[in-house]
């Protein structure tokens, strides 16, 4: 069969991604996504600029972040909660963070085949990680695409992680709300929970509490309690409760999104929300000036240099750690202490 | 009495004899009830021994055939059946207590026993005496062939529900027929074969015993209905050593696991359907040789001598046969079995040290796998952790990668590929099956009849109890069979199981798989990838996936393991998509090309509807739509009309080619002119 060359597809401009934005035009929509995952600096900066017409249309949706480990049902859940949001009138978005490491070659990106009923609905749209991206780099697309999804009028934005390095601490930096799924019956040693998670979460949900293991969950979900009775809590005004929930069979999701309701407006009331999020900004800000200054570091010429010759003279004990460190920051331009 | 000889078979009086060959099957099913009950009654006048059903996609997956996603696939690989009155249309004439019947069924093997019972009662015979075998293994379905519909969980209760109702009530009836063949067709090795269909009936036995429904006598009887359905390829040696290694497997798993005291009950029965995989589309004629050599492997030793066999047609990688290449694949079996000596001898390996040996290579992998998948907690958890998919995609991709680099012969394929044009595809039809077009009329009226003419309150009633059994967990066999004789559709019986239970979307295998696939021409490709992803910023990127209902997808996971090899971003969306579906992914995801793959016939109405959703959403510059699957070349040019760029059959199977080819569709014309 004869191959022939197809167009090119035609390129958007700024108005073109903006108004495909605000009008949730899907295929624009996406296509702004794209730009935002380009790595070419002159869509990185068309894509700032389309970012910046479109910052005072954000900050409007209900910021969700879900975690859990693999096995424990996120994706079904994910789907009936998302089904119930949208049959009560809301729209929805589902973003995931799932970091690639820096493998070069193309990717499987996280399949839809889980979330069928949902990626069907009119009102609900799903977008897996951007592909073959470390976190960094997926940190600042799917922030960026949460503004978008605000922008295009999203009620509801869910951020999905497998809980892969550190991807739970980003996950919780972008979001309103945090949410850790559990399996039922199983301690969390044996759940590969990482310590910690459960300090980042505003509920615990114990997931797969339908037919035989619905007592195992009402167990597990007394020890999560217990635990977390001993923890500190985050917030003053706000004890993260424990429940029990099924993605299969719905059960326990309303009880969930009111708990989710009852957080907002808890967290609006004493206007700790609001500067919750001015905090994320400016911690995000600082960490990519912090990113961006370590790799100037590391991709400087007189340092590379330097490097292979400190680093011998430490292994040898020629060096002290100090005193090299002094040669690098040297290098780099610093002054000494 | 003669004085015996080694080589003489002998009867229980010493008088030499001859063994009664194995049955003669057919599997067969098209367009509607009407046509498939004359196709089965001129196979019984030409000598065929016994039934073996294909139903179609819709009837597979629990949907009526007007149903949207019904509708491009009804009758075209099997026959629909939408409820009790297509079945007393399909067995006309044909008495039920003296055939013995095979059901290709699976998702829905519950509804089509239960419509097998009802017919029985209504026709006045005894439901004590039907005789045959429900497929009904859900395993490999969530493996290979993708009819499944509920969750591992309830589709083990639905196959142990299935075996107490049939033990005393139906007593000849094989409720389940554990399925390895499907495995080698998805790429198994004949160690993961052994390992995972033996795992499977562990799996089976190890639900029964949970139960406690049985007697531990019932359980023995129960572990001897149990049947395989096993795959036989070309390496026919080493096919009878497996057959071989799977008898003793099972006699000793049955023995040593579960106490199964009567060597009767341990017997590994099995019935056979030689292998697909290999069958090549060029030069196709070569086909009917290999058939043959593939029969040897299970006919061979009479200690490892399948019951039942069917085989494909020489065609197979064309089309569905067509009744003459299907009567022509029985006459291979008849000569095997009446002309030649094949079953005058006993077993003619017993003590030979080569098979001793290579038999018992097999059975130490298979017992490691084994062991491995009990590690796991058994086949239901390998199932959902998708570690049995996830192998079988590895050693598909590992045969690919071979024969790719010509480690494995395929002759006329990668070898002595030039040949005379073959007369077999030059008759007026092309040596290609047709399905008539208007034939769905009849289905669709048959349908609406049945809905008009039933006392609707009993059909409602009927599928209240089903509902209510599946939720207390009562068995839901009695209640099917009323739902069958209410007059239920197989779409609402089907649908009230699938609110109960939800339905299920397994793994599919296909992240982390390796290729070893490499050379100029792949280093050549990724270099022309690279170029373009620094040009726009971001990779090449391809929605693979499967519109319609038929679930083979090795060709899908193929497509999508070695586009991302070569530098794609590849979202693969799985098996049983609707057309919008695909287009929603494609949009929402930005991509270049939609890849969609079709085996079962519905190519034409699959690419119209594609390319009209792809038009409705102004996409259609955008996003190039390729196909691959069964496709006969007539077809290519309805497809180019249809706006289809390309077409990939079994032909193609360079990957390398398949990628070099959809990277020039999306290329730049300026990166293509250099």
């Amino acid at each position: 069969m004869s191959v022939a060359t197809p167009k090119r597809r035609p390129e958007l401009d700024l108005d073109g991604y903006v108004n495909g934005v605000l009008e949730r035009d899907l295929s624009r929509f996406a296509r702004a996504i794209t730009l935002i995952e380009s790595r070419k600096s002159e869509h990185q900066k068309l894509a700032q600029e389309v970012l910046g017409r479109l910052l005072p249309h954000t900050g409007g949706a209900r910021r969700v972040g879900i975690t859990g480990v693999p096995g424990v049902g996120k994706s079904t859940f994910i789907e009936a909660l998302g089904c119930k949001l949208v049959e009560s009138g809301l729209s929805v978005a589902v973003l995931a963070v799932d970091p690639t490491s820096g493998r070069s070659g193309g990717s499987i990106l996280g399949d839809k085949t889980r979330m069928q009923r949902l990626s069907m609905l009119d009102k609900a749209f799903i977008r897996p990680s951007p592909a073959g991206q470390a976190l960094g780099g997926v940190t600042r697309t799917t922030r960026e695409t949460l503004l978008l999804c605000e922008a295009a009028g999203f009620d509801v934005v869910l951020v999905e992680t497998v809980g892969v390095g550190q991807s739970e601490t980003v996950v919780a930096e972008m979001v309103d709300f945090f949410l850790v799924l559990m399996l039922p019956g199983a301690g969390d040693e044996l759940q590969g929970i990482k310590k910690g998670v459960l300090e980042l979460a505003d509920l615990i949900a114990v997931n797969k509490s339908d037919g035989d293991n619905q007592q195992r969950a009402q167990m597990a979900a007394r020890d999560y309690r217990a635990a977390l009775r001993i923890m500190h809590p985050k917030d003053a005004d706000w004890s993260p409760p424990v429940l029990t929930v099924s993605g299969l069979t719905g059960a326990g999701l309303d009880e969930l999104w009111s708990e989710i309701e009852r957080h907002r407006k808890t967290m609006t009331d004493n206007g700790q929300l609001d500067h919750k999020r001015k905090d994320q900004l400016l911690r995000w800000m600082w960490s990519m000036v912090d990113d961006r200054v370590k790799r100037a570091l590391h991709e400087h010429p007189r340092v590379k240099a330097l490097r292979s010759e400190v680093e011998s003279g430490i292994r040898e004990g020629t060096l002290t750690p100090t005193v090299a460190a002094e040669r690098v920051l040297r290098a780099f331009g610093l002054d000494p202490v | 009495m003669a004085e015996k000889k080694l080589h003489q078979l002998t009867d229980q009086d010493g008088e030499a004899t001859r063994d009664r060959p194995w049955i003669f099957r057919t599997y067969a099913g098209h367009t509607s009830a009407r046509a498939s009950n004359e196709l089965y009654r001129s196979n019984l006048e030409k000598g065929q021994t016994g039934l073996s059903i294909a139903f179609d996609l819709p009837t597979q997956c629990g949907y009526d055939s007007d149903d949207p996603i019904a509708l491009p696939e009804v009758g075209k690989v099997g026959v629909p059946i939408n409820s009790l009155d297509d079945f007393h249309l399909l067995f006309e004439g044909i008495p039920l207590e003296q055939m013995n019947t095979s059901m290709t069924i699976n998702g829905t093997s519950m509804w089509l026993l239960a419509l097998y019972v009802a017919l029985a009662r209504e026709r006045g015979e005894d439901e004590a005496k039907l005789m045959g075998t429900t497929q009904n293994d859900i395993i490999k379905e969530y493996l290979a062939r993708g009819t499944y519909i509920f969750p591992p969980e309830q589709s083990l209760r639905i196959i142990s529900e299935m075996y107490e109702y049939c033990l005393e009530r139906i007593p000849n009836w094989n409720a389940s027929n554990v399925c390895s063949y499907h495995l080698q067709e998805a790429g198994a090795t004949p160690a993961q074969e052994l390992a995972f269909a033996l795992s499977t009936a562990i799996g089976i036995l190890d639900s029964l015993k949970q139960r406690g429904h049985f007697s531990h006598e019932q359980f023995e009887r129960a572990t001897g209905r149990i049947s395989f359905f096993v795959n036989s390829g070309i390496r026919f040696i080493e096919e009878m050593c497996k057959m071989r290694a799977f008898g003793e497997l099972w006699d000793e798993i049955t023995e040593q696991r579960y106490g199964v005291k009567n060597p009767k009950f341990r017997r590994f029965r099995y019935g056979v359907q030689v292998n697909s995989l290999g069958l090549t589309e060029n030069q196709p004629e070569n086909n009917a040789w290999r058939i043959l050599l593939e029969t040897l492997g299970v006919t061979l030793s009479r200690n490892a001598r399948c019951r039942a066999l069917q085989l494909p047609a020489w065609n197979e990688a064309l089309s569905l046969p067509r009744p003459w290449d299907q009567q022509w694949s029985l006459r291979l079996q008849q000569i095997l079995a009446y002309e030649t000596d094949l079953l005058e001898y006993p077993d003619l390996f017993d003590g030979s040290p080569v098979v001793q040996s290579k038999v018992e290579d097999l059975k130490a992998l298979a017992r490691a796998e084994i062991e491995k998948i009990d590690g796991m907690g058994g086949v239901r958890s390998a199932i959902e952790s998708g570690y049995m998919k996830t192998s079988l995609v590895r050693s598909m991709a590992e045969r690919v990668s071979r024969i790719a680099k010509n480690e494995i012969t395929v002759v006329g394929v990668n070898k002595w590929q030039e040949g005379i044009e073959s007369p077999l595809v030059s008759g007026d039809d092309g040596g290609l099956f047709k399905i008539d077009g208007e034939s769905v009329k009849e289905t669709l009226e048959a349908l609406k009849a049945v809905r008009g003419k039933r006392d609707a309150e009993r059909a409602k009633a009927a599928l209240l109890s089903l509902k209510a059994a599946a939720k207390s967990g009562a068995n839901m066999m009695e209640a099917s069979v009323e739902c069958a004789l209410a007059r239920v559709t197989t779409g609402e019986w089907a649908g009230a199981l699938r609110e109960v239970f939800g339905e299920y979307r397994p793994v599919t295998g296909i992240e982390g798989q390796r290729l070893g696939l490499e050379g100029e021409r792949v280093e050549a490709l990724r270099k022309r990838i690279q170029r373009f992803t620094d040009e726009r910023g971001r990779r090449p990127r391809i929605v693979v996936g499967k519109p319609g209902l038929d679930g083979h997808s090795n060709g899908a996971e193929m497509i999508a393991v070695s586009a991302r090899h070569v530098g794609f971003d590849v979202v693969y969306s799985g098996i049983r998509l609707r057309p919008d579906e695909i287009v929603t992914s494609a949009i929402e995801e930005s991509a270049d090309v939609i890849g969609a793959s079709v085996l079962s016939g519905s190519h034409v109405e699959l690419a119209e509807q594609l390319m009209k959703l792809l038009d409705e959403a102004g996409a259609r510059e955008r996003i190039q739509v390729i196909f691959g699957g069964i496709i006969p070349q007539g077809d290519f040019e309805r497809l180019a009309q249809i706006g289809i760029r390309a077409v990939f059959t079994p032909k193609d199977y360079e990957l390398i080619d398949i990628m070099e080819r959809i990277f020039s569709l999306i290329e730049s014309p300026a990166a293509a002119a250099e």
